[in-house]
């Protein structure tokens, strides 16, 4: 006979066989009803936010699940964004009026469950007011991270200004994926971030033992956000002793650099670093500047290739640049020749060139380029 | 005779129920890694990374050997892939069909004296290309050399810190390099691979490009791969992923750091199972050096490929990915229960060996050892027959489990698809499993027609699943 542990067995493994059939029938059952139900309600409250909004009539006694219901605060959130002046307003007055963002905020605090007080800080994103900055501000230090990243995006659609330093401040203790988004939403902000953003970046390079991640990010930020007003600060961080640190202050002052901002990457041109070299050459081609052609030009006899490559591509875009690539085309440096040849090809002048000799309107420095594409073919 | 029979049938359903049980461990820590994911995708800001300068650039690098009927197509919808700053290397691999010039055509290519880095050594480069449209895309013609010399050209001529390795015949999910590279932007100094979900694509209807819908497909056996896959890749690799033992990177997608790639030599030549090869090797030169890293896997990276419509593909695939195996064995035995090779050394390649490897060969001798101790009395027949329900009871499990954790991606919106899998749940192992076994048992002793790559007919994109009409 077979040993009853091994029919209790057997049982057991049928009946969680057949618990786990169940089981998915049910949740594809359920999801399609889900599915269905959700979009009824949102089609619902679309149409029902839409006609106040037509009318401009707030509602005189609301259904009270509106203020808790999320689909509806996704529809109230999608006329907000959608929107601009009066009906953004009225928006922003039915938000008050059914104590929505109130009621999100509170749900936010609240620590169970997590789902909930993320879909609600998700809604706060775009519902929060003015006055529940103070509150958002105190979720910085909470310990989910999907709320800090929230929290911080409220923040910064509100353009609080006050909580700059405190998410730079935090960006140095998490996961560079959360405060990549912070940064994000940092640069969401624009010109108004730039001021708190700048001295943020002063006093911590100061510091005896500043966040090297975090200083490079606070100085790539600047550059996103564009600002000429970043410029000392970037400059400054040009000559830190930080290699990091330069790398990001040459891209950033690719976004922001005006004339100022030459001289000081032609002097990065000669930095020890590669990557501060090859940045450089980026940044200065946006510049367009005639004066730092010889200096980039000379990068295409670097050691390292992207500095080749980029000083190359730089020339492509530097007027008088491309007369130094067709020079460099006959020069003894195999690398330099490889380069400017592959920039000129791509930046069209190889093709300006066999017009130009088809026509019989061809120079010197054309034959050299058709030559050299052709033997290299 | 009797007592061994009696012995060796207790070792083969014990070792039966063993992997069914690793099985289900696995599944259950994937369920909680799904759930922790589901959390991140939901609230994590990952679509922010659309629009971010922050996000870190990737070449999309592509092996073409003779895809004519489909070359444009893919690198058409590849293009289409969102994300804020990629590029896509195509390396064609001294094709003997027109894929170059149906390349040239569509993208409008001009050759370019290209400066490629010599970083890994791959067949002579005949001519470089890039496209005269407003897309980022570089075609590397040269000698043929195959597939993993293909990639190394690619890689050689990619700008970017992370490449993408994937094939022609396939289609990436608009999302899946967002995803995938949400997990590279969460640790950029440690993580120097990302692994992808695979999915059959057989039955699915497609359009532009685009996958339309998802379904299952029509006949058992490719049904039975969609069920393996699933159980791969959504109740397995998830757990192996978040312990740092993931074993194998898909060839269909797989992101790499670039100098990671480029220090353990890149893809190597002849290999059959060269993405397997790869990813050990880059643990164990990881785990050797005592560098800080991690490879892990992103469930929602997802990306269609068309599983073998038919026996015969089928078999040379499996006898193909079982050499593959049988080589990596050989070549990395040091990992085998090394504990200076940590989770990978301790637990998934033994785990890989004992379960992968071996399988196949212990349930082939099963088949025919319990049978005869059975007929010579030398095991109770009702004994064998409970302890094989058993097993096979707990296989159900993980499979149902597989569908279970599945149904959070919500590709098959009718239940009545879903009732087509759990047909084959209960069908596979009478004749669909036996029948991969014989399949890798052959692999295992070799012959003339196991040595074959057996490459499937190229049908193209849109005539991958079924096409939209």
């Amino acid at each position: 006979m077979v040993d009853a542990r091994f029919i209790t067995a057997l049982a057991f493994a049928a009946a969680v066989t057949a618990g786990l059939v169940v089981l998915l029938v049910a949740i594809k059952l359920a999801h399609r009803q889900v599915e269905r139900y959700r979009g009824v309600r949102s089609a619902h409250y679309v149409a029902a936010v839409g006609e106040m909004v037509s009318r401009g009539m707030l509602p005189t006694d609301p259904p009270p699940a509106w203020s808790d219901d999320p689909y509806f605060h996704d529809a109230v959130a999608d006329y907000k964004l959608l929107l601009t002046g009066a009906d953004r307003r009225f928006v922003d007055q039915l938000v008050d009026r059914l104590g929505i963002a109130d009621n999100l905020m509170a749900r936010a605090k609240r620590r169970f469950p997590a789902a909930s007080r993320l879909r609600a800080l998700s809604s706060l994103v775009n519902l929060a007011g003015t006055r529940h900055s103070e509150d958002l501000r105190s979720l910085l230090a909470d310990r989910n991270s999907h709320v800090r990243v929230n929290a911080v995006r409220a923040l910064a659609r509100l353009g609080d200004v006050a909580s700059v330093p405190r998410v730079l401040e935090l960006a140095t203790r998490i996961k560079p994926w959360e405060a990549a988004r912070m940064a994000d939403a940092l640069v969401q902000m624009g010109a108004v971030a730039v001021e708190p953003l700048r001295q943020w970046v002063e006093q911590e390079a100061n510091r005896p033992h500043a966040s090297v991640e975090v200083v490079a990010l606070a100085a790539r930020l600047l550059g996103l956000i564009g600002d000429t007003g970043a410029e000392p600060t970037l400059v400054t961080l040009l000559t830190s002793n930080q290699p990091d640190w330069r790398v990001a202050a040459a891209s950033a002052l690719e976004h922001t650099g005006s004339e100022a901002a030459v001289e000081p990457l032609r002097r990065a041109l000669r930095d020890h670093e590669w990557r501060v070299r090859a940045r450089a050459a980026t940044a200065l081609s946006g510049m367009a500047d005639p004066r730092v052609a010889g200096d980039v030009a000379r990068l295409l006899t670097d050691e390292v290739w992207w500095v080749r490559q980029n000083a190359a591509t730089a020339l492509g875009s530097i007027p008088g640049g491309r007369a130094l690539l067709v020079a460099a085309l006959d020069g003894p440096d195999r690398y330099a020749a490889d380069a400017a040849l592959n920039q000129l090809t791509i930046s069209g002048a190889f093709g300006e060139a066999t017009v130009r000799v088809a026509n019989g309107a061809g120079t010197d420095a054309d034959r050299l380029l058709l030559a050299k594409v052709a033997g290299d073919q | 005779m009797s007592w061994f029979l009696a012995f060796f049938s207790l070792v083969v359903l014990g070792y039966y129920v063993a992997l069914q049980v690793v099985m289900l461990l696995l599944a259950v820590g994937s369920a909680l890694v799904l759930y922790r994911e589901r959390m991140i995708e939901r609230f994590g800001r990952i679509e922010d990374m659309l629009n971010s300068d922050l996000a870190p650039p990737v070449s999309v690098v592509v092996p073409a050997y003779n895809e004519s009927a489909g070359i444009v197509e893919a690198i058409r919808s590849m293009t289409m892939v969102s994300y804020p700053r990629f590029e896509i290397v195509v390396t064609n691999d001294g094709s003997t069909d027109d894929t170059l010039a149906k390349l040239i055509e569509a993208f409008e290519l001009i050759p370019v004296p290209y400066p490629l880095r010599a970083n890994l050594e791959t067949s002579p480069i005949r001519q470089v290309y890039k496209s005269r449209r407003p897309i980022a895309l570089t075609v590397v013609d040269k000698e043929n050399g195959g597939r993993a010399d293909a990639l190394n050209a690619a890689i050689n001529a990619a700008r970017f810190p992370y490449v993408m390795a994937t094939d022609a015949d396939v289609l990436i999910d608009g999302n899946a390099l967002v995803h995938a590279m949400r997990r590279v932007a969460e640790d950029r100094d440690r993580t120097i691979a990302v692994g992808g979900n695979i999915r059959p694509i057989n039955g699915c209807t497609v359009k532009h490009g685009h996958l339309v819908s998802a379904t299952v497909p029509e006949t058992v056996i490719e049904r039975y791969q969609l069920l393996e896959y699933l159980r791969a890749f959504i109740a397995s690799r998830p757990a192996w992923s978040a312990i740092n033992a993931l074993p194998l990177l898909s060839g269909a997608f797989g992101i790499f750091r670039r100098d990671a790639l480029v220090e353990v030599g890149g893809f190597a030549h002849g290999h059959f199972g060269e993405d397997l090869d790869l990813t050990m090797r880059l643990h164990r030169h990881y785990r050797n050096e005592r560098l800080p890293y991690r490879i892990v896997y992103s469930p929602s990276a997802v990306v269609w490929t068309e599983v073998p419509p038919t026996r015969a593909v089928l078999r040379r695939q499996r006898i193909r990915w079982h050499r593959g195996l049988m080589t990596a064995v050989r070549d990395f035995r040091s990992s085998f229960f090394n504990p200076r090779h940590g989770p990978v050394g301790m637990v998934s390649w033994p785990s890989m060996v004992l379960f992968e490897y071996l399988a196949p060969l212990v349930e082939f001798l099963g088949y025919i050892i319990i049978p005869i101790a059975v007929l010579t009395g030398a095991v109770s027949p009702m004994h064998v027959a409970v302890l094989f329900l058993i097993a096979l009871f707990i296989g159900a499990i993980n499979s149902l489990l597989a569908l279970v954790l599945d149904e959070r991606f919500g590709y098959f919106n009718d239940p009545r698809e879903t009732i087509k899998l759990l047909a084959v749940v209960f069908v596979e192992n009478l004749g669909l499993r036996q029948m991969t076994v014989w399949w890798r048992v052959r692999a295992m002793l070799g012959g003339k027609t196991t040595q074959v790559w057996g490459d499937m007919e190229r049908r193209g994109i849109s005539q991958l699943g079924r096409e939209a009409s």
